[in-house]
């Protein structure tokens, strides 16, 4: 199959998986009638019998199959992206500690029963703080620009784990301050992660956010094969190697973290995603980005789906996602393995 | 002639070592110059300077008769192509996807690609005899023949200075004369290449011009027969050395003393 | 089948009736501290896990409290409560219970699934606390909770399986969790004329989707929990589902619908709302207040009455 081919078939596979994830749900409804409630809010045919039916489906799920595709686009390319910052394969969104600082952002509201925007507005504030301080260890330890070796990345990455312990801490102590009854159980809940608090409103507060982050992810996302052999190569092929990586780690930031606000943690989908991409369609990012988006996007679409109706109760989003990542993951690895230098 | 590139009265401080005083070296079309130095001596910081990678303390690199700080980073992309020694990267990017990216100072980064792109890519990956390795990954190559697509890169730059870092560590004899032979006749056809290397046997057989550094300093610069004597080489590799001359050239021989010799020339 | 034989294992478990009262009594299910205030024992609790803020009503009811020191409810501190002179820990787990009692400390542990298990576990609570006044509620309070068995009984006889409303308990809004099968909540359900549509569920708090809800289509959802945040109801933003109707539960010393004594009073407020006809002369403001009077003996005004059935705080004195 040639690499061209490919985007189109994920684009596809995309609207075919979107589609799907309207139709399934707890609740009966027949594609037919997806059909014919799509048709009616277009104009172009009579309301469907059931009315519960057009309020299911344009209050529930609509709201979930955009939030998905949202986030797994999202992480997706943040996931890819970080991996060319680093050069690493191995790595994930969560590497600079923005998962762990968004994660304490949103507990500390639940804690302090903030309303739903400052929610959102502390989950991001919490992301951009853990990077912030990641960051901010790696200058102050790092040495200048003589650069001897690559302590550029190296630094960063200690940044990381520091970062990441330290709003780990802060988390747990937000769980011990949590009411044990009300607050804790909705932190727990969160921290798996799950879609079925997304409103409207919400969706339309942060996804234009993410979508702008992602967006910005693809355009930087030319520059970043020079940046993924060396930082003297992309400098002496005319690139600001500075500048670029702290624009890739922004906009990865911006849109990891708000991911977190939406849906809670859900990791395994920035790490697993872009070495699927890089399978079928090679590392060169120009052709990278927008599949590994595309199939981010339907992982999520499926995972969501599976959550939400698999059983009467809801299965936490990061549960399903774990697992189904592990299992995709085994499946794919002896194939990367040959990739792999 | 006018020099190219000009590196004038460079200095780097590291710490409380004086790591190069004052060097100036002034690299013209035409020039095939080999860097020789022990390890240490200052050639990897002199390239780097070269390529405005480190700022000096003191002096200033000038590329086209102005301050290369002058120059946008593009600019100097279009001017300077830099071969360092061959890597093992994280990513299965083929040998054609490699030599491309050469093409993005001149064509900028996006999907479009001018006309001379094609010919110089193909040009470059035959001119180093890669053609038929072309679709191959990059990662699953030898040594020696990552080096030379990493040399067709900078070909396919179209860039008119080439700067090497030690690019003949892991060739072999073939790969190491082919690679010469073609360095030769690129300054031949106008192109100024500067190389760093270990082997001044090397420098007295493939290069027009030989560049001395010894502890940050230009020990000399010139002809290499006329710059390699048994004083300057015994003096930068710190064991005593000899010169025989043979039929087809040079032969070096060199003699560790027992214990520690800092490099007195014996009489010879 | 399994619930009783749960039952026999955790009386054979069961600290064994005192020859001296409890002095200082450490509770540590948050549901039981009511059965320990209805009981009479309140001033004696030294350490507690609820605290005004979660429980206001609690701490309006028996102002004592006050003086407790609260403490998580797991892990147990053991040093805490032995520092605090404990002679009675009264945990949610019997693994808990018997960990305590190794180290020196008497230990109950309840396990409320329904109503027999409620009456027993207010039984041993009594025998644990061991004094004259705690005997005498029991006893009190298994007289009323039979007069409120046979009170439904003769209300609902007649009562057609169709004819019992489909009732969703819905835990706490956020997350979305409800109460399923195998529960106090559903025994209080079933027992006062309604019909559980999360009986597929099994357990207490399983999250669920509004979907979910939707295709239950229940006609009545009571939502539990002490969300003071009016806007957290999801429900609300999908209209077409106004067909059913949504009311906060009342709340005592406990959450009413929640594991302590005041299912007495759930089973009535619940039997009033599903099935107003058939329980005309029940008068919701005289049973409660009754109830807070022989019971807990507090003598409780209109207004705070009016205030617990609406499901608010406790008004300011």
């Amino acid at each position: 199959m040639s690499r061209r081919a490919i985007l189109p078939i994920c684009l596809a596979l995309l609207a075919l998986s979107a589609f799907a994830g309207l139709c399934v749900g707890r609740y009966p409804l027949p594609a037919a009638e997806v059909l014919q409630a799509l048709a009616h809010r277009l104009g172009l045919a009579a309301p469907p019998a059931d009315a519960t039916a057009d309020v299911i489906l344009f209050a529930e799920r609509t709201p979930r199959v955009i939030a998905a595709m949202l986030i797994g686009s999202g992480l997706s390319l943040s996931g890819a992206s970080y991996q060319s910052v680093f050069r690493n394969p191995l790595v994930s969104p969560a590497l600079l500690g923005v998962l762990a600082g968004a994660g304490f952002g949103a507990a500390l509201a639940v804690v302090i029963s903030a309303p739903t925007e400052i929610r959102l507005a502390l989950t991001f504030a919490g992301g951009a703080a853990a990077v912030a301080v990641g960051v901010g260890v790696a200058r102050a330890f790092g040495q200048g620009g003589r650069g001897i070796g690559d302590p550029g990345i190296l630094l960063l990455v200690f940044g990381g784990l520091v970062s990441t312990a330290l709003f780990t801490a802060l988390l747990s102590i937000m769980k011990f301050a949590a009411d044990p009854e009300n607050q804790l159980p909705d932190i727990v809940f969160w921290l798996l992660g799950s879609l079925a608090a997304v409103r409207p409103a919400q969706l339309w507060l942060v996804g234009p956010i993410i979508a702008l982050g992602s967006v910005a992810l693809l355009v930087l996302s030319r520059y970043l094969d020079a940046l993924a052999l060396s930082d003297d190569e992309a400098r002496s092929l005319g690139l600001p190697v500075g500048a670029l990586r702290i624009a890739v780690i922004a906009a990865a930031t911006v849109t990891s973290a708000l991911t977190v606000a939406l849906a809670g943690v859900i990791g395994w989908v920035g790490l697993i995603v872009p070495h699927i991409a890089r399978l079928l369609v090679g590392p060169s990012h120009r052709r990278l980005m927008p599949v590994a988006a595309c199939i981010g996007a339907v992982f999520m679409i499926v995972t969501d789906g599976i959550a939400r109706t698999l059983t009467p109760s809801e299965i936490p989003l990061g549960v399903v996602s774990d697992l189904l990542g592990v299992l995709i993951f085994l499946m794919v690895l002896p194939r990367i393995r040959r990739g792999w230098v | 002639m006018s020099p190219v590139l000009e590196a004038r009265g460079l200095s780097f401080r590291l710490g409380e070592r004086q790591v190069m005083a004052e060097v100036s070296v002034a690299l013209e079309a035409g020039d095939c110059a080999a860097l020789l130095g022990a390890n240490g001596a200052g050639k990897t910081t002199l390239l780097r300077a070269l390529l405005g990678f480190v700022r000096p303390d003191r002096g200033e690199v000038w590329l086209d008769g102005r301050p290369l700080g002058a120059h946008g980073r593009r600019a100097i992309a279009r001017r300077i192509a830099y071969v360092p020694q061959a890597h093992v990267p994280s990513f299965p990017y083929t040998v054609r996807e490699i030599v491309s990216m050469a093409r993005a100072p001149t064509s900028g980064w996006g999907s479009t690609r001018t006309d001379a792109d094609e010919p110089a890519i193909s040009g470059a990956l035959d001119r180093l005899g890669l053609t038929a390795l072309a679709e191959r990954s990059y990662a699953s190559l030898s040594g020696g023949e990552r080096q030379a697509v990493l040399v067709a890169r900078a070909l396919a730059q179209g860039a008119q200075i080439l700067l090497m870092d030690e690019p003949t560590a892991s060739l072999d004899l073939g790969q190491q004369a082919r690679l010469m032979a073609l360095l030769r006749d690129l300054a031949g056809e106008g192109h100024a290449v500067l190389m760093s290397t270990h082997q001044p046997e090397l420098a007295l057989r493939w290069f027009n011009r030989a560049v001395l550094l010894h502890d940050g300093e230009v020990l000399g610069d010139g002809p290499p027969r006329s710059v390699l004597t048994p004083e300057t080489l015994s003096r930068l590799y710190a064991v005593e050395v000899r010169l025989v001359d043979v039929e087809e050239g040079v032969f070096l021989r060199a003699t560790a003393r027992p214990g520690r010799d800092r490099g007195v020339p014996s009489g010879n | 089948m399994f619930r009783r034989w749960l039952f026999l294992v955790l009386v054979l478990a069961a600290a064994p009736a005192r020859a001296t009262p409890a002095h200082r009594v450490a509770d540590l299910w948050y549901a039981h501290n009511a059965t320990v205030i209805m009981l009479g024992a309140a001033d004696r609790l030294a350490v507690t896990t609820d605290s005004p803020s979660a429980q206001p009503w609690m701490f309006r009811l028996a102002p004592v409290m006050k003086h407790a020191t609260v403490v998580q409810a797991s892990p147990v501190n053991v040093e805490a409560l032995l520092a605090a002179h404990v002679d009675l820990a009264i945990v949610g787990q019997p693994a808990e219970a018997e960990r305590l009692k190794s180290l020196g400390i008497p230990s109950m542990a309840c396990h409320v699934v329904d109503m027999a298990s409620l009456r027993d576990c207010v039984d041993r609570t009594a025998n644990a606390l061991g004094d004259p006044l705690a005997h005498a509620r029991d006893h009190a309070y298994d007289a009323y909770l039979d007069g409120v068995a046979a009170r439904l009984d003769r209300g609902l006889k007649t009562l057609p399986e169709d004819a019992r409303p489909r009732v969703l308990h819905v835990g706490s809004l956020t997350p979305l969790r409800a109460d399923g099968d195998g529960t106090l909540i559903d025994d209080w359900i079933r027992r006062a004329g309604g019909r559980n549509v999360a009986a597929e569920l099994h357990g207490t708090l399983k999250p669920v989707s509004v979907e979910q809800i939707a295709r239950w289509k229940p006609d009545i959802i009571i939502v539990g929990g002490q969300d003071e945040r009016v806007e957290a109801d999801p429900l609300a933003v999908v209209p077409a589902l106004k067909g059913y109707r949504m009311v906060r539960n009342p709340s005592g010393a406990y959450q009413w619908d929640r594991h302590g004594p005041e299912f007495a009073l759930q089973l009535l407020w619940t039997a009033k709302l599903l099935h107003p006809d058939r329980f005309k002369d029940l008068d919701m403001a005289r049973e409660t207040a009754g109830f807070y009077r022989r019971l807990f003996g507090y003598s409780m005004s209109a207004r705070e009455v009016a205030s617990i059935l609406g499901a608010e705080p406790p008004p300011p004195r």
